[in-house]
């Protein structure tokens, strides 16, 4: 008993797990704001810093740095929060030799927080001095930071919680891939054995991968209408995958349509690997010539760099080998389902 | 080849004998056209290039659809014992590709008649006509043998069409956008090889699928 749903107990252990860690795990502190963009070199400027998941109040040895380009810093001169969320950093800006205008970097850290950055925060431009030589730029001293050791997600602007829909939106594709491609080997493998058990699991396979497209179509609708502002934007990739989703519901249509059998078998099965075969470009080729706003085209990296870090590749990963696992288990008794159907109406 | 052009010249010989298919394809092209004209009165630019499309999608889809319905008469009955199915399949293959650059040209020729033509770029156009009809003959005529052994294969066929034929569309309007001079693109022979590839992978992917749709 146990040796035979093993596969399905692990699949949906592992779900549970996907849905426990990947919504409970917080995230990392982040600065959502600082305020002025810009300042004058050879002056005193405040800045106000608006944080997320912040402890600006609990934390101890409250610090902030600006940093420019040659890594060197000058520290705050002075520090008051107004709760965990808001701060207050006084920096002494010092002259600048070089350079016309920078960008500094500027870093908070304290013993709760570790470090938090905010590249390019504010502009600096040329001004007259009127500090003296007090203020001078620093090497900066990575030993003397906290660092933040807990296992957390990454913080990013626009993106901040909907991060946690990586583990659902992308790894429900992943899962529909996985399922479109064993139902089209199981359609070739019809075709060159005509075995009509073949067909019936092609058959399962790709209906359970169309739910898990609309499934996925659905998350990342919501996912856009959080971080680009609409539910549907003209993008390659969204534009595509309409296209497939088409081509798959005309697939579902063309097995109702068909009452024999045997043909219903071999025309959909060839179909599917017609459809499949303009699929691949359609997806992986076509998106990643253009421009879009998907990570992973147009010059965004996509599972590589930042974008998916240590953290969520530890929930990511195992999301994609369990909601597999379900698609598959789904689609066992799909096509289940299909043969006691097909029993049924040999007995009428 | 010799039967593949004899399969041709019969396609050929019928439609000069029998004037109803090509005759009402043409009369569509023009109606259409025309009832657009009364529709939008001026087109220019993307309009144009889509209008362009859609007619021409449409136009085919009537043509394509009765492909291998008369296969059931008792003429083409004797062509399934005279010929192999992969000749009988891309001589009517290549039937529909010469109808559909002939409606194409057609359809030019009639809205730039009542709309006027946006197209800078000729031979840019002509080209994506040339390869954007080739890769959706391919599509459609696959689809018409499927629903060749179906009762209700009218709609059917459309069904399964649409879909396939969106990503060459989407395609041959984004280069005749081009080529009317609207968007300024440098990267466009990209565009064209993508649109060439995905044509020759439709037509490698139907030669491989021909004989197992054919025997029914």
């Amino acid at each position: 008993m146990l040796r035979q749903i093993w596969w399905k107990l692990l699949g949906v252990l592992i779900f549970g797990y996907v849905l426990v860690a990947g919504l409970l795990t917080p995230l990392k502190p982040g600065i959502t704001d600082a305020t002025p963009y810009t300042a004058v070199a050879g002056s005193s400027v405040d800045v106000k810093v608006e944080g997320y998941n912040t402890h600006f109040e609990d934390g101890q040895e409250q610090i902030a740095f600006l940093k420019n380009r040659e890594q060197q810093v000058i520290q705050s001169s002075s520090f008051h929060s107004e709760g965990n969320q808001s701060a207050n950093f006084r920096f002494d800006l010092p002259d600048m030799v070089d350079v016309e205008k920078e960008r500094l970097t500027l870093v908070v850290n304290n013993s709760l927080d570790g470090s938090i950055i905010l590249p390019d925060a504010i502009t600096v431009t040329q001004g007259s001095n009127t500090l003296g030589n007090s203020a001078t730029w620093k090497p900066f001293d990575v030993s003397s930071l906290h660092i933040l050791e807990d296992f957390r997600f990454p913080y990013r602007n626009t993106l901040n919680e909907t991060i946690r829909n990586t583990f659902f939106h992308v790894a429900i594709w992943f899962a529909m891939f996985i399922l479109f491609i064993v139902g089209l080997i199981y359609s070739i493998k019809y075709l060159l054995n005509r075995n009509l058990k073949h067909d019936h699991i092609a058959a399962a396979f790709t209906e359970v991968g169309i739910v898990f497209g609309i499934v996925g179509l659905a998350t990342g609708s919501i996912w856009a209408k959080y971080t680009w502002g609409t539910w549907w934007t003209d993008d390659v990739k969204l534009n595509m995958s309409a296209v497939a989703m088409l081509i798959y519901f005309a697939y579902s249509i063309l097995r109702l349509s068909v009452k024999d059998v045997d043909s219903k078998a071999r025309l959909s099965s060839a179909y599917n690997i017609f459809s499949f075969a303009i699929l691949i470009p359609l997806i992986f080729v076509l998106p990643r010539m253009t421009d879009s706003l998907h990570p992973g085209n147009g010059g965004n990296p996509a599972l590589g760099g930042e974008d998916l870090d240590n953290s969520l590749r530890m929930v990511f990963y195992p999301a994609v080998i369990g909601l597999t696992l379900i698609g598959v288990w789904m689609s066992t008794l799909v096509y289940r389902i299909g043969i006691i159907k097909d029993q049924w109406i040999n007995d009428l | 080849m010799e039967q593949i052009a004899s399969i041709l010249r019969q396609h050929v010989r019928q439609d000069i004998r029998d004037f109803t298919s090509v005759g009402s394809v043409g009369l569509f092209i023009v109606g259409a056209t025309f009832i657009s004209l009364k529709c939008f009165v001026t087109l220019h630019g993307v309009g144009w290039v889509a209008l362009f499309w859609i007619l021409f999608l449409f136009s085919i889809l009537n043509l394509v659809q009765n492909a291998f319905k008369s296969s059931r008469t008792a003429s083409r009955e004797a062509q399934y014992v005279y010929f192999s199915a992969l000749s009988i399949v891309v001589g009517t293959w290549l039937y529909h590709f010469f109808y559909m650059l002939g409606s194409g040209l057609l359809l030019l020729f009639a809205m730039t008649v009542f709309f006027g033509s946006p197209i800078d770029n000729l031979g840019l156009f002509l080209i994506n006509l040339l390869i954007g009809s080739l890769g959706l003959c391919t599509v459609l005529t696959l689809t018409a043998l499927i629903g060749s052994t179906v009762t209700q294969s009218n709609l059917l066929v459309s069904l399964l069409s649409i879909p396939l034929a969106l990503p060459f569309l989407l395609l041959s309007v984004k280069i005749s956008v081009v080529a009317s001079g609207l968007i300024k693109d440098t990267a466009i022979t990209t565009d064209l090889i993508q649109l060439s590839g995905i044509t020759l992978l439709a037509i490698a992917i139907g030669i491989l699928l021909i004989p197992t749709l054919w025997k029914s």
